[in-house]
């Protein structure tokens, strides 16, 4: 189960952000045009897919100046962020 | 020791059937929260190279999660593929400005930072890939 609720310029992600639903995460994602935050508070699990998706709607955003904010990110997720190296191209913060 | 396996159709759907496995697995083994993370990470790697970049093949993926002592092994067993080894020869660079990364790729690479040890084994047209996580190692290994 993965949900995105997007209110205003904030999207909450929900649930296991698995490869099963980058289709979806791409669709919630295309819909971000100006510099948003995303809410990882009740994200249980990232992918690279999920990744991936964050990684190109970042691309987009910093075209245009813009960018994504991620705040709210559990242990598990800020350590796949940092083994990454996306901890180099996303602002985090706990809120 | 403690060990599971089961075979799976090559769709995404299955990803929710693995995790359940992979949970069931994790209470038995006694596994942490961060390994739990980890071994999630690696087998949906795996498995969904096997549904993306395998085509016209209808055969199950084979998926086996060992617990002995303190050393952690997963094994997925594809059949009727075409070689794909997933060994990395040189190091990612996972400080790439944003400009210079490109989306995707990030998978086997993550393998790597999150496992001790990979292997590849291909012979008859049938991949084995093999990994292992010491659990008495931190979280990541320090040689990739």
């Amino acid at each position: 189960m993965f949900q995105i609720t997007i209110e205003k310029d904030l999207l909450i992600l929900e649930g296991r952000f698995d490869a099963s639903r980058e289709a979806y995460a791409l669709e919630m994602f295309d819909r971000v045009s100006e510099t948003a935050t995303v809410d990882f508070a009740t994200l249980e699990y990232i992918s690279s897919s999920g990744l991936g998706v964050l990684l190109a709607t970042q691309k987009r955003l910093k075209e245009s100046g813009s960018e994504l904010k991620l705040i709210n990110l559990t242990d598990h997720i800020r350590d796949i962020f940092h083994y990454a190296g996306f901890d180099l191209i996303f602002s985090i913060a706990d809120r | 020791m403690a060990s599971v396996s089961a075979s799976f159709p090559r769709t995404m759907e299955s990803l929710e059937h693995i995790n359940l496995l992979i949970d069931a697995f994790a209470h038995t083994a006694e596994l942490d929260a961060r390994t739990v993370f980890a071994v999630n990470l690696a087998v949906e790697e795996l498995f969904t190279n096997s549904v993306k970049y395998v085509k016209n093949n209808h055969n199950p993926v084979s998926i086996s999660l060992v617990r002995d002592k303190d050393v952690l092994v997963i094994t997925l067993i594809d059949t009727d593929v075409d070689r794909f080894d997933i060994r990395m020869r040189e190091p990612y660079n996972f400080k790439k400005k944003i400009e210079e990364r490109r989306v995707g790729g990030l998978g086997i690479p993550l393998i790597h930072k999150l496992m001790d040890e990979v292997d590849y084994h291909y012979e008859n047209r049938r991949s084995i890939i093999t990994l292992r996580k010491n659990l008495e190692n931190t979280y990541v290994s320090d040689h990739h």
